[in-house]
């Protein structure tokens, strides 16, 4: 049975309501789907093998939803949908696996779940995107460090403040906003900076956006690579999800210089290390993806080293910590530009 | 009392010694700038991926970035977006580490609808070696015309982290951004 545009919303907005406020789940109240997807290397301070560190989390999520009100959608039907459609990250969604996650799972909403292990911390993030049009719904990124009491409580710790609040849809134009672009940073920093700028525009409320994994996906299917947008590239974008632009995010580390032992990755994104991020520059521009020009951007700086407040009070924010306070000035001084664009 | 061009004398001091430490960093620049071209035809421009040959492997990205948004922020060009930049190079199988010929310059501002292309080789990026940690960034930046391959605009700048004040006041090196993007400005300032 097809549901309409409008209905699909409404059981979406159910949902996301229900996620919103804790409530008791019901049989009638559309499951939750959840995928899990690991990054970063095993550490010896974290004794757990990926396969555990795995289950862990999707028991933990689980076990959250229930706490909302909400059940996690059939392991098996997901992880058969995920091997099927080759999902390997949580950064590339098709299109066709989306709507397989609606159409099969019987899920309204799609939990996509980073853990990512960093030496001692455990970091989480956590996307709920709408399988009915790939909106963003809610976004967190949380981290946690594991101490004696061992790995599990830093896991649970950071999927509970990672798991967002979600917004109902609202009347409001999409956004797309490609994946941060690092310039002398590691992935982990920018998959952060992706997350937290849609946050911040997620916050923001002036516009929808669309699930970033989504827009990887649909431009992975026309063939084309994101990190070399082209022409076609763009038309996807404009065709697949009715806009005119694009915010590109880009993170440029000013950290302690790395010495180059062989020739330099002039064409490569991002670096395999993760090099000092002391002091960096977090901007957003504006791509015009009828001409592919940069209509503007907006730029933040932000100085490494501790940050001294009043009475000599000397604090140390996290790298997290640092670009999300970033993100949220960066992308109100994008809207700014958005807004002079327009007039 | 007044000074010759009407500043009482501390102010011109003072005045004087701002324009010397202004920014924390002393670019040095020299440029050419070809007078048998009109620039004010080059309104689309392109920014290849800086050659980088300093110890600082991301050196070229770094200063790269700072000169896009600088060149942004001046608004005098419209600027092709750097994916479409990356996704030329890998069609026109161009080498991203070697100089470009004429026909190459040529190839890619055709592909790119650009009257001009940007390039530019990081020299020196980092803190120069000994006592103070002073930051120094050197750079040869160049444009050249899309429709001939030939060179319209070269710079080469050299900026550091010291300045007067900081040193009469003991202060350390202004920061790796602040020097690039001194760097940057001090460059394009001879061609906008």
């Amino acid at each position: 049975m097809h549901r309409s545009r409008g209905s699909r919303l409404l059981v979406a907005a159910g949902a996301v309501v229900a996620l919103a406020a804790p409530a008791t789940a019901t049989a009638a109240t559309p499951p939750v789907a959840v995928v899990v997807h690991l990054q970063g290397a095993p550490s010896p301070l974290l004794p757990a093998d990926a396969r555990e560190l795995r289950q862990a989390a999707l028991d933990d999520v689980s076990a959250l939803l229930n706490a909302r009100g909400l059940l996690a959608a059939d392991r098996s039907l997901t992880e058969s949908l995920v091997q099927r459609h080759v999902v390997r990250s949580g950064s590339v969604f098709a299109p066709t696996f989306l709507a397989g996650v609606r159409s099969e799972v019987g899920a309204d909403v799609l939990l996509a779940v980073g853990v990512e292990v960093e030496g001692g911390r455990l970091g989480a993030s956590i996307r709920a995107l709408s399988t009915a049009d790939g909106g963003l719904l809610g976004i967190g990124v949380a981290q946690a460090a594991a101490d004696t009491t061992g790995w599990r409580p830093a896991l649970i710790t950071a999927l509970k403040a990672a798991l967002p609040a979600l917004t109902p849809p609202a009347a409001v134009p999409p956004l797309v906003l490609l994946p941060a672009r690092p310039m002398g940073a590691g992935p982990r920093v920018a998959d952060a900076a992706t997350s937290l700028v849609l946050a911040a525009a997620l916050a923001d409320g002036r516009w929808r956006p669309v699930d970033p994994a989504l827009v990887a996906g649909a431009v992975a299917d026309s063939g084309r690579d994101l990190q070399r947008l082209d022409a076609r590239g763009r038309e996807v974008l404009r065709e697949t999800f009715g806009v005119d632009w694009a915010a590109v995010p880009e993170i440029v580390s000013f950290g302690i210089a790395a010495r180059a032992a062989g020739p330099v990755p002039l064409l490569e994104p991002g670096s395999p290390t993760e090099p000092d991020l002391a002091e960096f520059e977090l901007s957003v521009r504006l791509l015009d993806l009828r001409t592919g020009l940069v209509g503007g951007t907006a730029a933040i700086r932000v100085p490494g080293g501790p940050v001294e407040g009043w009475f000599g009070r000397v604090d140390r924010p996290s790298d997290l910590e640092r670009i999300r306070a970033a993100a949220d000035q960066v992308w109100s001084r994008f809207q700014q530009l958005v807004q002079e664009k327009k007039s | 009392m007044l000074s010759r061009r009407g500043w009482p004398r501390p102010a011109a001091i003072v005045a004087a010694m701002l324009l010397l430490t202004a920014g924390g960093c002393g670019p040095g620049a020299s440029q050419f700038i070809r007078d048998d071209v009109d620039l004010s035809f080059v309104r689309r421009v392109a920014v290849y991926p800086f050659y980088n040959l300093s110890q600082d492997m991301f050196g070229g990205q770094r200063v790269q970035s700072v000169f896009l948004t600088e060149l942004l922020a001046r608004g005098a060009v419209e600027v092709v977006d750097r994916g479409e930049m990356l996704a030329a190079i890998a069609e026109l199988k161009l080498p991203p580490d070697a100089i470009l010929s004429p026909e190459q310059v040529v190839a890619l501002g055709k592909r790119l609808q650009a009257e001009g292309i940007f390039f530019a080789t990081v020299e020196e990026y980092g803190a120069e070696r000994g006592a103070e940690q002073v930051q120094v960034v050197t750079a040869a930046y160049q444009l050249c015309e899309a429709q001939t391959g030939r060179v319209v605009w070269s710079s080469q700048t050299r900026t550091d982290g010291t300045s007067l004040l900081r040193k009469l006041f003991g202060g350390g090196s202004a920061s790796s951004y602040d020097v690039a993007r001194a760097n940057v400005r001090a460059a394009l300032g001879t061609l906008f």
